[in-house]
């Protein structure tokens, strides 16, 4: 039976100036995801505006609300589990009925989640009777549904309703509580009509292995792994049901189709997997915390709304899984949250948000900065590209650290066929594919619109090619004596030296046995180079190929991607091959290894230039030519193994495996006496600091 | 015998670490760590002091000194109204109560691990009163007997009310116990929940805790650290300090108290409390209805007399530290009572107004004429593989063509802020300012900017930085110029995060006030005078305010206080004006603007208001600026609160598009490129303009909620600025107000 307070409501509002929030200074700053995880601040979407208590509203104060459900007609229900009711309210804050606490049938004990039908019948989650509860418009008791009887369901299956919501055939989505089947589906007459949309189980390795070695015995003990709990359910106009899962790290949100697939996260790219909120968790205790998406909603253009209670914050995303905006966050000032526990949105976009500690649902305003994005999106998720750009412009103008509008941009670009125009803003919003597709479109008419001096360069280079190799059989033809180390001066035996590893390793690793200075010094200068080849290339590779930005290269991480491997390999090879007998001295081992990077040396560079006019469908070929160096490199160092210390080709195969494992092994002992220095010194220091306070 | 030299020396190095072993172990740790387990005493407490009764008046009020409890009651001889410092406690209230309500003070102290809180009555205390100063003035010696602890409060009426003090050179310190706080009169005219009326707090611009029957849940009350707390205790710099330095909490955004004040009106009676001595350490305590089972609510001031750290020591985990030397100086409030017509919150900024032009001598600044305040951001420093660039965000000749533009677009009036001008950019070698930026122009360029300024008539200031270097700055010296905490290592000051709020890894220092001020503030004041600028704006002077507790000399708030002060007079005598940001109270007198002024309060979700206290009080005194209008989250609310508070309009802006800010440690000029913001800023200034001008001497005699979303700000001259947030139009005697609109009338034009 509804009580009808709105006189009441009405007076009380009249009486009760409560003011709205104005802020100069929003608790939680704005900030956004680019495209490479960084955060730049950025202008608020939503800011608070304010409150609904149960106490200015002379009902009482809320007690534990856990749920919001907004009707189609804007008005919204409140499940006030602490109070055993449903509170129907408007947006102007009249109270227009109170549902759940009369005596009989209908009398409700911590109602936990509520859904409203196009035609105004309540549907209540009773989850302290454990049953559905169906209420009339008018709020009277119609049935209500229990436990279903079915031979699927197992006897120690509890049914204890959540939250739940109808479809258009009235079929009941239930979420209950500890239930890891899926949603329990019920037709309208209370039948148990199976479980819907479970969620999987990933596959371990490790996880089977364990299996697989455990005893019988222990395998009992082992925690048994559930698949995740639905927290939250949300129907939207099409009859897809949205779900929010606690404990999983990826696809959080899901849209569930008729028949229980999910339709929302379909990434080629990630595989499928779709990360919804914060990259950047808090860290307690050393390890970093799990978000919780506690309910989600929806409004008419697709746009999703979650909520997560670990950081407080709901995050905003489109159809297409952009993320649009965040807001939110934990603390004790308006606009923060103590335990945020579900989220509704009204149609003029105002979003309600329900504290369950707080007793009191807070309410945000979109800010215009967010309307021009909305208008933008929309555009832009319903394929009119075009359309979209002025809006995402105007996004653009007012917060240029947007990238998700330069990505837009680009794409409508792309689509009216402005290649480099398209090209410069995926660039800004490092859409690596973006650009690569479009680069592959703009080279077609680059090379269709210059096709004479492409033609004409290709001749030229063909011509030089001819040129210089006769002249180095020339030069070849007047050199007949073997490859001399001691004579003319250092740089000539150096790239003596360069030449021959390339053209004639073994030669060469013959040959680098006897002494010289130049064999040293020519491997440090080989060394250098190919650290600075490593850092150019990875500063001139083409934008499409690119995996590093920049200002991500550190000259001394580089610098002993290269020096590393190279000194551990030296070490450990001497140190095997000097166990087993072999004949090589260390500064041959040192020097000879240097040398293997020449291929690197030489290919690497005019590698990465090409990458520059290529495109990411081209990337077998990029991938390609990077094996062959690194087989050739290979080749090298077996080779060298095998000549320097005159094994035979098996034991030069066999020092190799123990060379790479000998590698580990120092590695190991390096860290072991890293980590020791580390705790005397520290040990040390602290000594040093307690002695000083006491004297 | 010959003596073998290696075995000499190897058993003179045993017996010296032998004997350095034995020091170590028998010297006492210098901070009392006693954990002696407390015999539980039979604590007597006793109801009443049982001293005498004393009276005295001035010709307006009259004060009766009741020594029962030692409490005050005031009355104004003319109308008879009252003003209790102990409220009148129902029969129902159990007895630990009711001592707990009628103590003169509540004493917080310390035995070296944490504090504790108590009250004379449950420590036998024991309290005698006598008339001083030729009977003008009580004093009331309070001797706590179970602490081993003394101290004397007197009490002296004024031609506004009460003052009361407490003599530094009266307070005896426990031997074990020591003392860490006292609050005062915590029970002042302390309101019921049937009153009428609010605390007033002054959070940011001021917020008001109103009294109510009906009121939520309160879990705790509001208990701030005037002008922020002390930076140099990361206990309470931080919202949650761990060992794990990546876990450690900082706090939001968040407002600081500004104004040492607080207060609360009722019905026809009103009193504003403001810390006259002692307000660099001391707390604002409000406590709603509620708490500890005691339906009042009440505000109090508590003097700080010892800061306390958690400090982490290799492995031993947390320890709590204690400052081991009291702060001296000292303490007094001011109360000021407030009847009829002025007992609301307008009328207790006014009070506080009068004070600073009366008491503090703060004088109107010269020039309040409204300028369109222009911010330009001059570079900063990029990263790159190798080394870093500068990022050239408005040369000084950009600055020049910006000024042109927009006095082709009719701005006469002008101010201009250059920033990140010194030779890094923003976060370069601050302290070390000079020169100015070769890619910017130079220290050349920057003179020439100066003197074309100075002949359109546009004062140009730039901003300093002495105070919070970036820890890679070369231009300090790490070990004789960084703050120590009471670890006695430098204090590291760490940049959160904006996702998670816990510490980044960009660090900053905080800089010695003495050694800055001789070392670089005064040997650099000729160069900035020789540039021929208007003024300097001293960054975090306005709002950051830090002790230094590690070091060999070690200072206190009121040492940095008194740097900050100095540094703003002589910056005002050789150049010529001086700005801050934020505003904390000391400040006043000593600037000539006051920008980010804070336009609102942090909105606890305990209070109900914000007020515009903090602009009641300065507006016509000092001019203040807005947060730049280009980095709004919402425009037209914040625009609204600009106009509703006085508070003029400014633009951070730059030549170049802020997209090449990428990557930079600048993350937050999301839109700042002036190109695109000259004609809009254009707009809006001249429409505020044209408001604010009319009453930028003004001071604000009223302020008021008209209807939810519409407030009324009335200036001295008869102007009325009305503004609506609301999405609706609404009606106000008889005028329409569209939405996010506002009028103003009175005065000239209507």
């Amino acid at each position: 039976m509804a009580k009808k307070l709105s006189m009441i409501a009405a007076l009380t509002l009249i009486l009760c100036l409560t003011p709205i929030a104005v802020f100069s200074k929003s608790p939680y700053e704005g900030y956004i995801y680019d495209s490479l995880r960084n955060t730049p601040e950025s202008i608020n979407g939503y800011l608070y505006k304010d409150s609904i208590e149960g106490i200015e509203l002379n009902i009482g104060s809320f007690k534990e609300p856990q749920d919001i459900f907004v009707a189609d007609d804007d008005t919204f229900y409140i499940a006030d589990s602490g109070n055993d009711r449903i509170v129907h309210m408007n947006m102007d804050k009249d109270v227009l009925g109170m549902i759940g606490s009369e005596e009989g049938e209908g009398k409700l004990s911590t109602p936990k989640g509520v859904f409203v039908t196009e035609d105004g019948d309540v549907f209540v989650a009773d989850t302290g009777n454990q049953r559905i509860v169906h209420f009339d418009p008018d709020g009277d008791f119609v049935r209500d549904f229990k436990k279903p009887d079915s031979s699927l369901l197992d006897s120690g299956f509890t049914f204890t309703p959540s939250r739940v919501i109808l479809d258009k055939r009235g079929y009941m989505f239930i979420v209950s509580e500890g239930a890891h089947q899926g949603l329990v589906q019920l037709r309208p007459d209370g039948s148990f009509a199976g479980f819907f949309g479970a969620n999987h189980v990933d596959f371990s390795l490790t996880r089977l292995l364990v299996k697989f070695i455990a005893s019988k015995e222990q395998r009992e003990q082992l925690a048994s792994v559930r698949p995740p709990e639905f927290s939250n359910l949300f129907q939207d106009e099409e009859g897809f049901v949205y779900t929010t899962t606690f404990g999983i790290r990826t696809n959080q949100i899901k849209r569930l189709s008729a028949v229980g697939v999910d339709v929302l996260n379909i990434d080629e790219a990630n595989d499928d997997q779709r990360r919804y909120g914060d990259y950047y968790m808090p860290i307690e205790n050393w390890s970093a915390l799990y978000e919780a998406f506690v309910d989600v909603t929806v409004d008419r253009s697709g746009v999703i709304t979650a909520l997560d209670q670990t950081t407080g914050k709901a995050f905003q995303y489109d159809q297409l899984g952009n993320l649009l905006f965040i807001f939110g966050g934990l603390g004790d000032q308006d606009g923060l949250f103590m335990t945020p526990a579900s989220i509704g949105q009204t149609l003029d976009g105002t979003m309600y948000i329900v504290d369950k500690t707080r007793n009191r649902i807070d309410r945000f305003h979109t800010t215009p900065f967010a309307t021009k994005v909305h208008e933008a999106t929309k555009l832009y998720v319903e394929g009119k590209y075009e359309d979209a750009s002025e809006p995402w412009q105007e996004v653009i103008r007012m917060n240029s650290s947007y990238d998700l509008a330069y990505k837009a941009i680009g794409k409508a670009l792309y689509k009216a066929e402005h290649y480099r125009e398209a090209m410069t803003y995926l660039k800004v919003a490092k859409d690596r594919i973006g650009y690569s597709e479009a680069f592959v479109e703009h080279r077609k008419v680059f090379l269709r619109k210059h096709f004479e001096l492409v033609f004409a360069g290709i001749i030229i280079i063909y011509v030089l090619y001819k040129a210089i190799t006769m002249w180095i059989k020339r030069r070849r033809r007047a050199a007949t004596v073997p490859l001399k180390l001691d004579g003319g001066g250092m740089i000539v035996s150096i790239t003596n030296l360069g030449k021959s590893a390339l053209l004639h390793p073994i030669n060469f690793f013959y040959d680098i046995q006897f002494k010289g200075k130049s064999k040293i010094i020519g491997a440090v200068i080989i060394i250098l180079l190919a650290v600075a080849v490593r850092v150019l290339s990875l500063m001139i590779t083409g934008f499409s190929f690119q995996t590093k930005e920049p200002y991500q290269i550190s000259l001394l991480m580089q610098a002993i991607w290269i020096i590393g491997p190279w000194l551990l390999w030296s070490i450990s090879n001497w140190g095997v091959s000097t166990i087993i007998h072999g004949e090589g001295k260390f500064i041959d081992v040192l020097s000879g290894s240097a040398f293997v990077f020449v291929p690197y040396v030489c290919f690497m560079l005019p590698l990465a230039i090409v990458t520059n006019v290529l495109t990411l469908s081209e990337n077998l070929i990029v991938g390609g030519v990077t094996w062959f160096i690194y087989l050739w490199i290979a080749f090298l160092v077996l080779a060298k193994t095998k000549i320097i210390h005159d094994f035979d080709l098996g034991k030069a195969i066999w020092i190799t495996l123990l060379t790479i494992i000998g590698m580990f092994i120092i590695m190991f002992i390096g860290l072991l006496i890293f980590g020791l220095v580390n705790q005397a010194f520290s040990f040390i220091i602290n000594l040093y600091k307690e002695m000083s306070f006491r004297l | 015998m010959r003596l073998n030299i290696r075995k000499v020396i190897g058993y003179s190095i045993m017996i010296v670490l032998l004997v350095v072993f034995i020091l170590i172990i028998s010297q006492p740790p210098e901070e009392p760590s006693a954990s002696e387990t407390t015999v539980k005493q039979e604590t007597k407490e006793i109801d009443q002091f049982g001293a005498e009764d004393l009276e005295i008046e001035n010709d307006r009020y009259h004060l009766y000194f009741d020594g029962r409890y030692g409490s005050v009651h005031v009355t104004d001889q003319q109308t008879g109204v009252t003003w209790d410092s102990i409220p009148m406690i129902d029969e129902t209230v159990p007895p630990n109560n009711r001592r707990y309500m009628s103590s003169p003070v509540f004493i917080s102290y310390t035995e070296g691990k944490g504090d504790s809180q108590t009250y004379p009555f449950k420590e036998g205390g024991t309290l005698s009163a006598k008339l001083v100063d030729g009977g003008k003035a009580i004093r009331a010696d309070l001797v706590l007997g179970k602490l081993q602890m003394s101290f004397s409060i007197e009490y002296r009426l004024s031609e506004e009310g009460l003052d009361v003090s407490i003599p530094f050179d009266s307070i005896v310190d426990g031997v074990d116990k020591k003392l860490v706080a006292i609050e005062l009169m915590p029970f002042f005219e302390a309101a019921s929940e049937q009153d009428e009326g609010a605390i007033v707090i002054p959070d940011g611009s001021g917020a008001l805790i109103k009294f109510k029957e009906n009121h939520r849940q309160f879990f705790y009350p509001y208990s701030e650290f005037v002008y922020g707390s002390d930076q140099a205790y990361q206990k309470h710099a931080y919202q949650k300090l761990k060992k794990n330095k990546s876990e450690i909490l900082s706090y939001g955004p968040r407002e600081n108290i500004a104004l040492p004040i607080y207060g609360l009106y009722k019905t026809n009676k009103a009193f504003l409390a403001v810390i006259n001595d002692g307000d660099e350490d001391a707390k604002i305590n409000a406590t709603p209805s509620g708490i500890r089972n005691i339906q009042l609510y009440r505000a109090s001031t508590e003097f700080i007399y010892r800061n306390a750290d958690n400090v982490f020591l290799g492995n031993s985990g947390e320890i709590p530290m204690t400052l081991s030397k009291m702060i001296p100086g000292d303490r007094s409030v001011r109360f000021m009572f407030l009847q009829d017509e002025q007992a609301n919150y307008t009328g207790m900024a006014k009070a506080y107004r009068n004070y600073l032009v009366e008491e503090v001598g703060v004088e109107p600044v010269q020039d309040q004429d409204v300028k369109y305040q222009l911010r330009l951001l001059g570079g900063v420093l990029k990263d790159e593989i190798i080394g870093s660039t500068f990022v050239s965000m408005t040369t000084f000749n950009q600055a020049k063509s910006i000024i042109d533009q927009l006095m082709d677009r009719g701005i006469e009036s002008l101010e201009l802020t250059m920033e990140g001008w010194s030779d890094e950019g923003e976060f370069g070698d601050q302290p070390d300012h000079f020169p100015a930026n070769r890619k910017l122009g130079g220290t050349n360029g920057l003179q020439e900017l100066s003197e074309y300024a100075r002949s359109k008539g546009i004062d140009l200031y730039v901003t300093t930085n002495y105070v919070k270097p970036f820890n890679k700055s070369d231009g300090l010296r790490k070990s004789r110029d960084v703050i120590r905490g009471l670890n006695k290592e430098i204090l590291k000051v760490y940049k959160p995060y904006v996702t998670t709020k816990q510490a980044s890894n960009e660090m900053y220092y905080y800089l010695k006030p003495k050694t800055v001020f001789e070392n670089y503030i005064t040997k650099e004041v000729d160069s900035f005078s020789e540039l021929g600028l208007s003024g300097v704006q001293l960054n975090y002077m306005g709002n950051t305010l830090y002790s230094d507790p590690g070091s060999k000399q070690p200072t206190n708030r009121i040492d940095t206080l008194n740097t900050w002060v100095e540094s703003m007079d002589l910056m005002r005598q050789q150049v010529g004006k001086t700005s801050v940001e934020y505003g904390f109270a000391y400040t006043f007198g000593h600037v000539d603007q006051i920008n980010n002024i804070p336009l609102g309060s942090s909105q606890y979700f305990f209070a109900d208001e914000t007020i515009p206290f903090m602009q009641i009080a300065l507006h016509g005194l000092i001019p203040y600026t807005a947060t730049p209008s280009n980095l709004r989250d919402d425009p037209r609310i914040e625009l609204l609160r600009a106009l509703e508070y006085g508070a003029q309009p400014s633009f951070e802006l730059t030549y170049e598009d802020p997209v090449l800010l990428k990557r930079t440690m600048i993350d937050d000029l999301f839109s700042s490129k002036a190109a695109e913001w000259l004609d809009r800023s254009v707009e809006e200034y001249t429409r505020v303009s044209e408001v604010l001008s009319q009453v930028s001497y003004e001071a604000i005699t009223h302020h008021e909620m008209l209807q939810t979303g519409v407030y009324s700000t009335n200036y001295a001259n008869g102007i009325q600025v009305i503004v609506n947030y609301n999405e609706t139009a609404v009606t106000v005697a008889g005028q329409i107000i569209r939405p996010y609109d506002f009028i103003a009338e009175g005065g000239t034009d209507s």
